[in-house]
């Protein structure tokens, strides 16, 4: 467990859910940026969350998947409790923050990074840990860019990490994202190529 | 040629190059660019920027981190770093700059053609290199698995989150123009200078990090690139608008000679010149009889940088304006131009249009066009624009004369005035 934590720099990840949870509670954390006639306004907080998921792919990308999948180690459970821990924390760490009247948004934050977390779930297992947060970062992207649904205060159903932190059905969306990354993560046998390492 | 075919086959640059085009061609069609200005249109068309320099970004840091997990950036080759970087890097600045040129061409065709303006061209062209470059470092310094996302994120939220923060003059350090240009507008130098310092300073920090110096004079290295660039671009546009513009020079303006009077527009506008001169000569003649003072200089300069005493004219249809339009248009320039009430705003524009439709009737607009455009007042408990119109029209030249100046006088307020001063007496 030890050299896992260690291989997956594990400290690493921890220092990520500080940051995140530092970046929040400063006054550029709710500045919402709309870039397209097209796109969805975006907190910064959008941007926030992807720190941590990115952190866990990256200590993950480390793994050698040909030598940890004969190995009697549950790794890949570890990796998947690593990344929903991980989540878990920031948004943890967040919703503490708006409750304590620190952060205005943490809400916002909790639900993009457990998207996100999906979404890197849903691309390691079509790929490598190693670029699996590009399409988190990619999905983001399309948001800003094209996530404008009927008027600029509602984005299009498929951009609901830029909705309102009340609206119920975003919640289920990412709550689907993470159920269809688990459940790929876990069906999907991962890849077991020299592209798995970093 | 095959190597050529590898490089499609295994670069993402060239492999999603299609895909980037189409998006920027799209985004593209969004925008809306005023006339045939070929500067506002080149500057809505580089618009795209924000998602053209994060994918130039990104799938330069593949390429830096390619040459990494290969080994190869150490190794002991006889070319120079720089070139074998370039080589791994032009197909993701030149797809990136042909996504942009589409997009520019777009947007220009959808104005109204044009040749597009090479300013706000070249400093997206130097975005995308600068990015690119800092992509390929990031790459080469770090995993992808962090490097992607960065490279992704990074270039969104300077290109995104800058121009949506305070002060608001921010946004003409990152070679976003997308609020120029009106047409009375230019490109200001400022922020072309300021944007293009930065990118050179990101180019610099680049060059820094790659290089083989120890980490301290690396680090300082860098960080003085960017904080020197940063500061001199900065002090450059710091008070300027939200746009990022001056005043357009005035030798662009075409005028031509009509009755007693001057007519001069800008080039996107020259279709409606021809008829103009033809009908404001009847026009002149009309307000002359019924009161009305017109100045000798009509030009659609920024009133700020025309000549005193002219009317500013505002220009839109491109050469199908018609007669009514003419007359609306030479109208609306007599109107005065409305305070900057520090409390509350300006509540006197609302009766603009009274003095408009006047000024409308007076120049010789059928009643039909009048009524059409002057359907309702801004206010139901206001009385109709018609009704006041048709009695100025009845009215002796001393009543008229003594409602333009009341009227005009309202159009100057801050707060409350009487409704009952917009009758006829």
């Amino acid at each position: 467990m030890g050299l896992w934590w260690r291989s997956r720099r594990g400290g690493l990840v921890v220092a990520s859910i500080a940051l995140s949870g530092l970046l929040l509670v400063t006054p550029l954390a709710p500045i919402q940026a709309m870039p397209s006639p097209a796109g969805a306004s975006v907190a910064l907080a959008c941007l926030i969350g992807l720190i941590t998921p990115a952190a866990v792919a990256a200590g993950c990308a480390r793994s050698d998947p040909w030598l940890e999948s004969a190995g009697t180690r549950p790794t890949r459970a570890y990796d998947y409790l690593l990344l929903m821990g991980a989540v878990s924390g920031v948004a943890g760490l967040s919703l503490l923050e708006q409750s304590a009247g620190l952060a205005a948004i943490g809400q916002v934050c909790s639900r993009a990074g457990l998207a996100y977390a999906g979404m890197l779930l849903i691309g390691r297992s079509f790929g490598a840990w190693r670029s699996a947060a590009v399409l988190p970062a990619t999905y983001l992207t399309l948001v800003a860019v094209a996530g404008r649904g009927d008027d600029v205060l509602h984005p299009a159903w498929w951009a609901w990490i830029a909705s309102d932190a009340g609206e119920l059905s975003s919640w289920l969306l990412t709550t689907f994202c993470l159920a269809l990354g688990t459940l790929l993560y876990w069906r999907r046998s991962p890849p077991l190529t020299s592209a798995g390492a970093a | 040629m095959r190597g050529m075919a590898t490089r499609v086959r295994t670069m993402p640059a060239l492999f999603l190059a299609p895909g980037l085009v189409a998006g920027a061609i799209w985004y593209a069609s969004l925008v809306h660019p005023a006339d045939a200005y070929p500067v506002s249109a080149t500057a809505l068309g580089t618009a795209g920027l924000a998602f053209i320099v994060p994918f130039a970004a990104a799938t330069a840091a593949w390429e830096g981190s390619r040459l990494r997990r290969g080994g190869f950036w150490h190794g002991p080759w006889v070319r120079p770093h720089a070139e074998i970087l370039a080589d791994r890097l032009w197909p993701a600045v030149v797809v990136s700059i042909v996504a942009v040129l589409a997009g520019v061409e777009a947007s220009v065709l959808e104005s109204g053609g044009g040749l597009p303006d090479g300013r706000p061209i070249g400093v997206a062209a130097l975005d995308i290199v600068a990015f690119a470059a800092a992509g390929a470092a990031t790459g080469l310094l770090l995993p992808f698995a962090i490097a992607g996302p960065l490279a992704i994120v990074v270039p969104l939220f300077w290109l995104a989150f800058v121009p949506a923060m305070d002060p608001v003059w921010l946004r003409h350090i990152t070679g976003m123009f997308r609020d120029c240009c009106a047409a009375t507008e230019d490109l200001s130098i400022r922020p072309i200078v300021a944007s293009s310092l930065v990118d050179l300073g990101i180019l610099a920090a680049t060059a820094f990090a790659i290089s083989n110096v120890t980490e301290i004079r690396r680090g300082i290295a860098m960080g003085a690139s960017l904080v020197v660039a940063g500061s001199v671009a900065t002090a450059l546009v710091a008070g300027m608008s939200y746009a990022p513009t001056s005043n357009r020079s005035l030798a662009d303006l075409t005028c031509a000679r009509a009755s007693a009077a001057t007519i001069c527009v800008w080039p996107e506008h020259q279709a409606d010149l021809i008829p103009m001169v033809r009908v404001l000569p009847t026009v002149l003649a009309r307000w002359s009889d019924a009161g009305i003072p017109a100045p000798d200089l009509f030009t659609e300069a920024e009133s700020s940088a025309a000549p005193a005493g002219s009317a500013t004219l505002v220009l839109s249809g491109g050469g199908a304006l018609g007669d009514d339009g003419i007359i609306e248009a030479l109208s609306s320039s007599l109107l005065p131009t409305y305070p900057n009430c520090l409390n509350g705003g300006s509540t006197g524009w609302q009766v603009a249009e009274y003095l408009q439709a006047w000024y409308e009737a007076a120049a010789g607009m059928p009643d039909a066009s009048l009524a059409a455009r002057h359907e309702r007042p801004f206010d139901p408990s206001y009385p109709p624009v018609m009704d006041v119109v048709q009695k100025l029209s009845r009215a002796t030249l001393d009543s008229r004369l003594a409602w333009t100046t009341r009227v005009t006088g309202i159009t100057q307020a801050c707060g409350d005035w009487a409704v009952d001063q917009l009758q006829v007496r």
